[in-house]
């Protein structure tokens, strides 16, 4: 994935988990810092979120 | 007073949002912000891999303590999920603080505040990190954002992470 699209699908993520419940204040901040994680961790950041949509959606 | 009113408003938006949240999705949400905060830690750890081998007097200090930031404060109350990632911001700012030297970590939380919100003193400070930790600093750079998105919780959190540090004086 580009780096448009990451933010893109980290946008996307979160608009989702905070209708999930999720807290928008905590999610909000790791949109202010994913444009200066690296790209593995970016990665990991949206591998865990979108865990987390998948594990929420269930629950 | 104004604070306690915050809190209370922030508990009850807290509890409105969660009643309409199973209870088992409410625990899944908190592990999994568990596990973004031991995220958070375990980054901006590695952003300090670099100075790790230049002894610094009390960096090992700071740096175990944003390693071992706990979920809780020092009255032991559960931490919100932005408090939480605020406990950790603070021990990686102090950790900032030490790098350049600043002694200004060791005034008050409110006046340090003043200097966290003052753009221009932290940007001399980051400048200075970003030095001897460039990956570091870009992360830094952030924090005094986060803190203003959230100054009343920022304040008090930001003040008992140095009394946890003995750094107050």
């Amino acid at each position: 994935m580009e780096g448009i699209e990451k933010t893109k699908k980290l946008e996307e993520l979160i608009r989702e988990l905070v209708s999930l419940g999720e807290d928008e204040r905590e999610l909000s901040f790791w949109q202010m810092i994913f444009d200066d994680l690296r790209e593995d961790e970016q990665d990991s950041i949206i591998a865990m979120l979108q865990k987390e949509v998948l594990e929420l959606r269930e629950h | 007073m104004e604070k306690i009113k915050f809190f209370r408003k922030e508990e009850k938006d807290r509890e409105k949002q969660e009643g309409e949240v199973s209870l088992e999705r409410r625990e899944k949400i908190g592990e999994w912000q568990r596990k973004r905060a031991e995220r958070l830690k375990e980054i901006l750890f590695s952003r300090t891999a670099d100075i790790a081998g230049n002894y610094i007097p009390g960096i090992d200090v700071v740096k175990m303590t944003i390693e071992g930031a706990v979920g809780r404060t020092l009255s032991k109350r559960e931490l919100s999920p932005v408090e939480r990632i605020l406990s950790i911001l603070s021990s990686a700012a102090i950790l900032g603080f030490y790098l350049t030297g600043d002694l200004r970590l060791r005034a008050s939380a409110s006046v340090m505040f003043d200097a966290l919100m003052a753009p221009r003193i932290f940007e001399e400070i980051v400048s200075k990190i970003a030095v001897v930790a460039p990956g570091f600093a870009a992360i830094l750079e952030k924090v005094p954002v986060f803190f203003a998105q959230n100054i009343q919780q920022a304040k008090s959190i930001f003040d008992s992470t140095l009394v946890s540090l003995n750094l107050n004086v």
